[in-house]
């Protein structure tokens, strides 16, 4: 059985596009596989021209819509998957991030190692795209280490840099969270009725201008954040949130230990059982969750763009 | 003149009220009678069931509220009065007969010291009688006359939407200020959760999260137990977690039965959408219709 084949290209121009991803796109279209690209807007038209008429079977995606967040990005590939069940899958992805925080680096970096376990056992050969010339030097340094294969011209090759994924994932979500300013507002939650909690985040949401509908993905998610605290953690419990630039952070703190797997919550649960689904579906609604935890407590951080 | 309805549960029924109550089923019909019917008994109301059929007609008060009516019959607290009897002169439905009956019947109760009164007649085969429509209509203006102004009885009428014409259904309920419907199952002020029959399921009302996980298990079961699809009213849901979400979409795997989710807001139908590769297709997205 063929398993996934995760391999990277760092290019420099154009002619390296086309010299390697357009005979490994029509190497797929020639045997007969689901073939998926993504890619920023430039370089899909380039791919399309010179597929000419090919073009017609192959799906096509935009990085800006495609790779809006890790855990939205894993659901798309996990639906091309599903519909594409039959078929051996060969996809193109160029993320097209260029820069991004600290934290957001670490996220991506995190992403792509989680592709060599989410997707290991699906029969597919994924080629992604990294510009050389505009991305953050931590960005290609993260997708050095998360890709088994470097491709270089139409040649793959071992790469010798590639990290176990339980190595690139135990460095994330382990630094200290910087504390909250000192404007942050403060609730204590020391009952199982969330009402109150959600008139507090609704509440100050307003205030901050967020927009109807980012606020009540606010409200579903710190609900889903705060009955695990409940739940599974330990009093006290408290949220406080607070601006930083244009997200809301909110923030759910208790006093227990949670021992979560090492990359809980990103990939869609399966169907078939009921559990795995609420740290999933609070990773949708957010641009970012933080977790941490240790004997001293857990921390689960959300951020949500106001806008 | 300017017409309104109030829609009251049973047990937010008050002295004064001419309710009406269509059902489309026995169960629906048990479920709201027998609440109106135990909840005067409980609390020493004198209940007049207006029917026929002798207690035979009346709702299972046994097993629902292990209650015995004969009991009640016995000692004068429940009465049932035939047709023949109240509302009828020579075996022709008679609304001015009926008029009377009802100011006898308050009356009396009056001196025998019960707390209040309830009434409750099915107005369904009055339709079928030689005046058919008008008569039901001019009855119905002489016991609104008899019960609104009254401190301590109230009354449903009953009709079977199902042997009765739009257009008598709606001739119907403009005769009355109330629109009575079934208790809710739980209330607590942040949720509500009432059964709905047409189509079956739950309406939700309020909020709900992990604190009432519990009380919503309990409901949804009762309405998984009568089996088929179930519907689940969200218009007046402002907020649902996403573990009640999974309960729904639970329930619909584990049944093989459709649950639909009636008029979610936007903001919900987004939320399903985005998890959908989670819930769909153990959830459909509907607007109340049974199909």
């Amino acid at each position: 059985m063929t398993r996934l084949i995760h391999q990277v290209l760092m290019y420099d121009n154009e002619k390296d596009i086309l010299d390697t991803v357009l005979p490994f796109l029509q190497e797929g279209l020639s045997a007969g596989e689901a073939v998926l690209t993504v890619g920023t807007a430039p370089n899909l038209a380039c791919l399309r021209q010179a597929l000419g008429t090919d073009s017609d079977a192959v799906e096509f995606a935009d990085s800006a819509s495609w790779y809006i967040q890790p855990t939205r990005t894993i659901a798309n590939y996990s639906s091309f998957i599903a519909e594409n069940a039959t078929a051996r899958i060969r996809v193109v992805a160029e993320p097209g991030w260029e820069t991004g925080t600290a934290a957001e680096i670490s996220e991506w970096t995190r992403y792509e190692s989680i592709i060599n376990q989410a997707f290991a056992d699906i029969s597919a050969s994924v080629l992604c795209l990294y510009d050389r010339r505009t991305t953050d030097p931590g960005l290609l340094d993260g997708a050095l280490r998360t890709h088994p294969q470097l491709m270089e011209g139409a040649c793959s090759r071992c790469n010798d840099a590639y990290l176990d994924p339980a190595i690139v994932q135990a460095g994330v979500d382990r630094d200290p969270l910087p504390a909250p300013p000192p404007g942050a507002v403060r609730l204590p939650i020391d009952d199982a009725d969330l009402s109150p909690l959600r008139s507090f985040i609704g509440g100050h949401a307003r205030h901050h201008g967020m927009s109807r509908p980012r606020i009540n993905d606010l409200l579903v998610a710190t609900t889903e954040v705060a009955t695990n605290a409940i739940r599974h953690g330990q009093a006290p419990i408290s949220c406080q949130m607070w601006r930083d630039d244009d997200d809301l952070i909110v923030e759910v703190t208790d006093a227990g230990h949670w021992q979560a797997d090492p990359v809980p919550g990103f990939v869609p649960p399966d169907p078939a059982s009921l559990s795995g689904f609420g740290l999933w579906g609070v990773r949708m609604l957010c641009a970012l969750v933080q977790l941490r935890t240790g004997p001293d407590g857990t921390t689960v951080r959300l951020h949500i763009p106001c806008r | 003149m300017e017409r309104w309805f109030a829609e009251r549960s049973v047990g937010e029924l008050l002295p004064g009220d001419h309710a009406w109550f269509s059902y489309a089923d026995r169960e629906e019909q048990e479920h709201v009678v027998g609440a109106f019917l135990h909840d005067g008994l409980a609390g020493s109301d004198k209940v007049i069931y207006i029917t026929d059929a002798g207690s035979g007609d009346l709702p299972d008060l046994r097993s629902r509220y292990r209650l015995d009516p004969e009991a009640y019959l016995r000692s004068g607290q429940l009465a049932i009065l035939p047709q023949a009897e109240t509302c009828l002169t020579g075996g022709v439905f008679d609304p001015a007969r009926m008029s009377a009956t009802l100011q006898e019947v308050l009356d009396r109760a009056e001196t025998e010291r019960f707390r209040g009164v309830r009434v409750t007649v099915d107005m369904t085969w009055a339709f079928h009688q030689k005046r058919g429509r008008d008569g039901v209509l001019e009855c119905e203006a002489r016991v609104d006359a008899a019960i609104s102004p009254s401190t301590m009885a109230m009354a449903i009428c009953q009709v079977d939407a199902r042997s009765c014409t739009p257009e008598e259904l709606t001739a119907l309920k403009e005769r009355h200020e109330v629109l009575v419907g079934a208790d809710p199952y739980f209330d607590d002020g942040i949720l509500s959760i009432t059964p709905t029959f047409r189509p079956r399921g739950l309406r939700l009302s309020g909020e709900l999260d992990g604190a009432r996980h519990a009380v919503f298990a309990e409901s949804l079961q009762k309405v998984i137990d009568h089996g088929g699809d179930v519907h689940l009213d969200l218009a007046e849901l402002r907020f649902v977690d996403l573990g009640a979400l999974s309960m729904m979409a639970g329930a619909a795997m584990h049944l093989g039965s459709r649950v639909i989710l009636d008029h979610p807001s936007a903001h919900l139908a987004d939320i399903v959408e985005l998890v959908s590769s989670r819930l769909l297709p153990w959830l459909e997205i509907g607007d109340g219709e049974a199909r």
